[in-house]
C-alpha cells in the first residue's frame, strides 16, 4: 500500500513509524548496528536497555539531523560535509544526554549509563539520518522515522536476547557456543522478516 | 621487532581474528560476499583503511580526551575514507564506479573502529600500522572463505567464470546468494575455526 | 594538563573538526571542476548508451559530438520540485524519446534514462545513471542479463498504475510487460518496479506536444 505523505498527517505518522520498524528494520533487513548487538544480546535485561537508550537517541538525532540538514548544510551548500556534521551532532547529543541523565536520575544513569558509549558507534543511527534525508518527510515525520527504526532495533535485539537465554541452557556444541549460534538465530529471524518487505511502502 | 611483529600478525589472523574471535565488521561481511570480485575489493578497502586510521589513532593517542575517544576515531575514519573517495571520483571515475558503493560500507565497518580502540589508543605508530594490517587481513580472509563458498552455490561461478560442468551439479541456491546465507556460512566457519583454534580455552562469548 | 576538563574535550573536538572538515572540503573544492566534468561524461555516456548512439572515440568530446548530432534535448518539471530531461532522436526513422528518470532504491536514490518509442508504447532502452544498491546484489541491476530484459518491454498501460511494468513473479512468465527479478535482491527489485511505474505514470502525464526541442548546440553552455 502506498500513500501520499502530505495528506492526513496522522495516518502518514503511522504508516512512516511501522515501515521503519518492521517493513525495513534496520537490524534485520538492512544488517545496521549488528556489532552491537552480537555483543550485548545475551540478556534480555540488557537488550532492552541498550534498545530503549537507542531509540531514545535515533528519534532525537534525526529530527535534529534534518534540521541541520534543511537550515544549515543545504542553505551554506556544504551537503557532502553531512557525513561529518550527522557524525558530531549524534555523538554531541549522546554526550549531552548522558551529563543530563547522570544528574537528574542516579537511577536511569546506572541502568543506561554503559550503553551510551556504545551508542556513538551504532551504525543504525547513523544510518537512520542519512536515510531519512534522502527521504521526502518533515520534521514530524523524521522524527518517527528515527523513532520507528529504533524501536524496530529495540524488538529485533530483544527477541535475540530472548533467545540467547534460552540457548544458553541448551547443550550447543562448544564452538558454535555464543556468536556462532547467534548468527544463524540471526539469520533465521531475518529470514522471517522478509516476509514483511512489501507490507508497507513508502 | 620482527619477532614482536610476528606476533601482531598471528593476532590478527588467527587468535584474535576480528570475524570469528571478537565478532566485528559483520555487517559488511554479509553484503559482499556473494561475489569474489567484491569481496576482495571490499577487503583492499578495509585493510587500508584500518592501517591508515589506526597509525593517525596511534599518533594522536596522547591527546584524544578518554570521554570523545570513540567521536574523534569516528571523525577520523570518515575523513580519511572521504578524502580517498572524492580524489579517486575526480581522478579516475571509471575505478570509482565499481567501488563507490562500497564507501558507507567502509565507514561504518567497525573493526576499524575496534582496532583503533583497543590497539592503536595505547600503542606506538609502528605495531598500530601492523596491527591495521593484520587485523584486515584477517577480516579477508574469513571474507574470501566464505565468498569461495557462497558464489559456486549461489550462481555456479568463480570470480564470474562459469565452474566447470556447472549444469551437472549446480542448482541456483538463492539463499547462499541471499544475506541470511552469510549469517550462516559465517556461523559455520566461526565453528569449524573456534573448535580447530581454541580446543583446549574454552570462552564464554 | 587534564584531558578531561570541559574545555579541553571541547576545544579538543572543535580543534578535529576544523582540520578534518576543512581537509574534505579543500579535497572537494580543489576536485570541483573535474567531479563536474566526470559526472557530464558519465550523463553523455549513459544517454549515448541508452539511445544506442555511434559514437566515434571514448573522449568526453566524442560523447558531445554523437548527442549533438543525433538528438535535441527539452527540460521539463519532474512534479518533485526537479528537472527532467527529455531527448529526441532525430537522425532517425523512427521517433523515440529519452527521459531521464530517478526515485529511491534500497539505500539511495536510483537515477537512469528510459528510452521509449514515441508513442510511449515500448520500453527500448533503459541505463541507469547513478545507484548505490549492494554490491553483488542490488546492484547487479547494472548487468546487461538484466537490462537486457527492458528492450522492446511493453507497459501495460491499461493496467493499474502501480503495475505497468512488473519485476518478479507477480505477472505470468510470458507477459509483455515483465521482467525477472534479481535473485536475492528482492528489496531492490520491489523498489525499482514502483519507482519506474511511478516516472512511467508521471511521462504519461506530460503533454509531449508543449515540449520545446532544442539542438544541443544551443543549449550547451
Amino acid at each position: 500500500m502506498t500513500l501520499d505523505l502530505h495528506s492526513a498527517p496522522f495516518l502518514s505518522l503511522l504508516l512512516v513509524f511501522v515501515s521503519a520498524a518492521f517493513t525495513d528494520n534496520i537490524l534485520l533487513t538492512r544488517f545496521l548496528g549488528l556489532c552491537p548487538c552480537m555483543g550485548v544480546s545475551k540478556k534480555v535485561d540488557a537488550s532492552v536497555g541498550l534498545g530503549l537508550a537507542v531509540t531514545f537517541v535515533t528519534a532525537c538525532t534525526a529530527v535534529l539531523n534534518y534540521w541541520v540538514y534543511r537550515y544549515l548544510l543545504i542553505p551554506l551548500d556544504i551537503v557532502y560535509l553531512r557525513l561529518i556534521v550527522f557524525i558530531v551532532v549524534i555523538a554531541a547529543f549522546v554526550q549531552f544526554t548522558e551529563m543530563a541523565i547522570e544528574r537528574v536520575s542516579e537511577r536511569l544513569y546506572q541502568a543506561l549509563g554503559i550503553f551510551l558509549p556504545l551508542i556513538t558507534v551504532n551504525c543504525a543511527i547513523l544510518g537512520t539520518s542519512l536515510f531519512m534525508i534522502t527521504r521526502p518527510y518533515n520534521a514530524a515525520q523524521a522524527f518517527v522515522f528515527g523513532l520507528g527504526s529504533g524501536f524496530g532495533w529495540l524488538v529485533a535485539i530483544t527477541l535475540i536476547g530472548g533467545i540467547r537465554e534460552k540457548i544458553d541452557e541448551k547443550n550447543v556444541p562448544p564452538g558454535l557456543r555464543g556468536p556462532g549460534i547467534t548468527l544463524i538465530v540471526i539469520g533465521i529471524m531475518s529470514l522471517a522478516f522478509v516476509v514483511f518487505s512489501g507490507m508497507v511502502k513508502i | 621487532m620482527s619477532a614482536n611483529a610476528r606476533d601482531i600478525f598471528k593476532a590478527g589472523l588467527i587468535g584474535d581474528n576480528p570475524i570469528y574471535r571478537q565478532v566485528l565488521g559483520i555487517c559488511s561481511a554479509l553484503a559482499v560476499t556473494n561475489l569474489l570480485a567484491n569481496t576482495l575489493f571490499m577487503c583492499f578497502g578495509v585493510v587500508f583503511t584500518t592501517a591508515l586510521s589506526n597509525l593517525t589513532v596511534s599518533l594522536l593517542r596522547r591527546h584524544i580526551p578518554k570521554r570523545v575517544r570513540m567521536i574523534a576515531q569516528v571523525l577520523i575514519i570518515a575523513s580519511y575514507v572521504m578524502i580517498v573517495d572524492t580524489l579517486i571520483r575526480a581522478l579516475n571515475p571509471d575505478i570509482h564506479r565499481f567501488i563507490g558503493p562500497y564507501v558507507g560500507l567502509i565507514i561504518t565497518n567497525c573493526i576499524i573502529m575496534g582496532r583503533a580502540e583497543a590497539f592503536a589508543g595505547q600503542n606506538p605508530p609502528w605495531p598500530s600500522l601492523l596491527d591495521g594490517l593484520a587485523c584486515g587481513l584477517g577480516y579477508s580472509l574469513v571474507l574470501i572463505v566464505i565468498a569461495l563458498v557462497r558464489e559456486p552455490m549461489g550462481f555456479g561461478t568463480l570470480l564470474g567464470y562459469p565452474l566447470p560442468a556447472r549444469e551437472l551439479w549446480w542448482h541456483s541456491w538463492t539463499i547462499m546468494v541471499m544475506p541470511p546465507g552469510a549469517f550462516f556460512m559465517l556461523a559455520i566457519v566461526t565453528w569449524i575455526a573456534r573448535s580447530r583454534f581454541d580446543a583446549q580455552k574454552e570462552t564464554p562469548a | 594538563m587534564n584531558r578531561n576538563a570541559p574545555g579541553y574535550v571541547l576545544g579538543f573536538m572543535a580543534a578535529l573538526c576544523v582540520v578534518f572538515g576543512s581537509g574534505v572540503a579543500t579535497v572537494h573544492y580543489a576536485t570541483r571542476d573535474m567531479l563536474a566534468a566526470n559526472e557530464q561524461l558519465n550523463h553523455n555516456r549513459v544517454v549515448c548508451a541508452a539511445f544506442d548512439l555511434p559514437v566515434s572515440g571514448r573522449a568526453a568530446a566524442d560523447y558531445v559530438r554523437a548527442m549533438e548530432q543525433a538528438l535535441e534535448m527539452a527540460t521539463v518539471q519532474d512534479g518533485r520540485g526537479g528537472i527532467r530531461q527529455v531527448y529526441r532522436r532525430v537522425d532517425a526513422d523512427a521517433p523515440v524519446l529519452g527521459f531521464t528518470f530517478w526515485g529511491m532504491g534500497f539505500w539511495d536514490r536510483i537515477e537512469g534514462v528510459a528510452v521509449l518509442s514515441a508513442d510511449l508504447q515500448t520500453l527500448i532502452r533503459i541505463r541507469f545513471l547513478d545507484h548505490k544498491e549492494t554490491p553483488g546484489l542490488g546492484a547487479r541491476i547494472e548487468e546487461a542479463a538484466f537490462l537486457d530484459q527492458f528492450e522492446g518491454l511493453r507497459p501495460d498501460w491499461t493496467a493499474s498504475p502501480e503495475r505497468r511494468v512488473i519485476i518478479g513473479s507477480a505477472a505470468p512468465a510470458q507477459a509483455g510487460n515483465r521482467v525477472d527479478s534479481i535473485t536475492g535482491a528482492t528489496q531492490t527489485s520491489a523498489s525499482l518496479m514502483q519507482l519506474l511505474n511511478e516516472e512511467l505514470e508521471r511521462i504519461r502525464e506530460l503533454d509531449l506536444s508543449e515540449l520545446e526541442f532544442k539542438s544541443l548546440k544551443e543549449t550547451a553552455p
